[in-house]
């Protein structure tokens, strides 16, 4: 039983109260679920601050998060490997939006359409991703791709207004939505499987 | 305190409920055991 797990379940037991409509179970559900956000964002704030790219990070991990939210994606077994994961491919978006060139204008526009050309054709095949314990109604399944599609449009909309505006912004919207899309891919889900495996083996 | 509670507890639930439904995939890059699954462990 994983350490976040223990404390949920913990504090599940405290709170719920005879009586209650929910089961010990769903609010230790949730507790875990708001721990595990907790602990992540913290991190990878101080983490963020202490390496010097604390507005591209939380830019960064901002719009990921918010496409994540509605598509899904690939998931790690451990809360640990979890935050270490979270934390390295979010500080490598904010450090990449740091020290991205600036490129011409027409290099940029091509560069922004080439990034959601890509996302667009990885939604279409794979969001939203699914759960790794439940099975979503397809009623859910419809809602959840017609809201992240229209995020998709939204963000290449204002990935392309913002180029001329505000660059770094630009790219990192541009930057966040490409790397959600690549971690709904298949191949994303069975490099995770396999990395899994080798460091199961090796611990 | 008892509200606080109770407000906590909905707050936690509704998490957990808009989780499994598919709505919020709020699980960052770990997807914790959903509640059946824990009640049946506990």
């Amino acid at each position: 039983m994983g350490w976040t797990r223990k404390v949920s379940n913990r504090i599940a037991k405290r709170l719920t109260m005879e009586g209650s409509p929910y089961t010990a179970g769903q609010i230790s559900h949730g507790i875990e679920i708001f721990l595990l956000n907790l602990i992540n964002a913290a991190v990878l704030l101080l983490a963020a601050w202490l390496l010097g790219i604390f507005p591209e990070t939380l830019c960064f991990a901002l719009i990921l998060f918010l496409h994540r939210v509605i598509t899904g994606g690939v998931h790690l077994k451990n809360p640990w490997t979890c935050l270490i994961a979270g934390l390295l491919i979010m500080l490598g978006g904010g450090y990449l939006v740091k020290h991205v060139p600036l490129l011409p204008p027409a290099a940029a526009y091509a560069l922004i359409l080439l990034a959601f050309g890509t996302a667009f054709v990885i939604y279409y095949r794979h969001a939203p991703a699914a759960h790794s314990y439940v099975n979503y109604q397809p009623s859910v399944r419809q809602t959840s791709r017609k809201i992240a599609f229209s995020l998709l449009g939204c963000a290449c909309f204002l990935s392309l207004v913002l180029v001329e505006f505000s660059y770094r912004l630009a790219i990192t919207y541009t930057l966040a939505v490409f790397l959600q899309s690549l971690l709904l891919h298949p191949v994303a889900f069975r490099l995770v499987a396999r990395l899994e495996k080798t460091f199961s083996k090796g611990w | 305190m008892k509200k606080l509670v109770k407000l906590s507890c909905g707050f936690f639930a509704s998490l957990s409920a808009l989780n499994l439904a598919g709505i919020l995939k709020v699980g960052v890059f770990y997807e914790p055991l959903p509640p059946e699954q824990r009640d049946k462990l506990a």
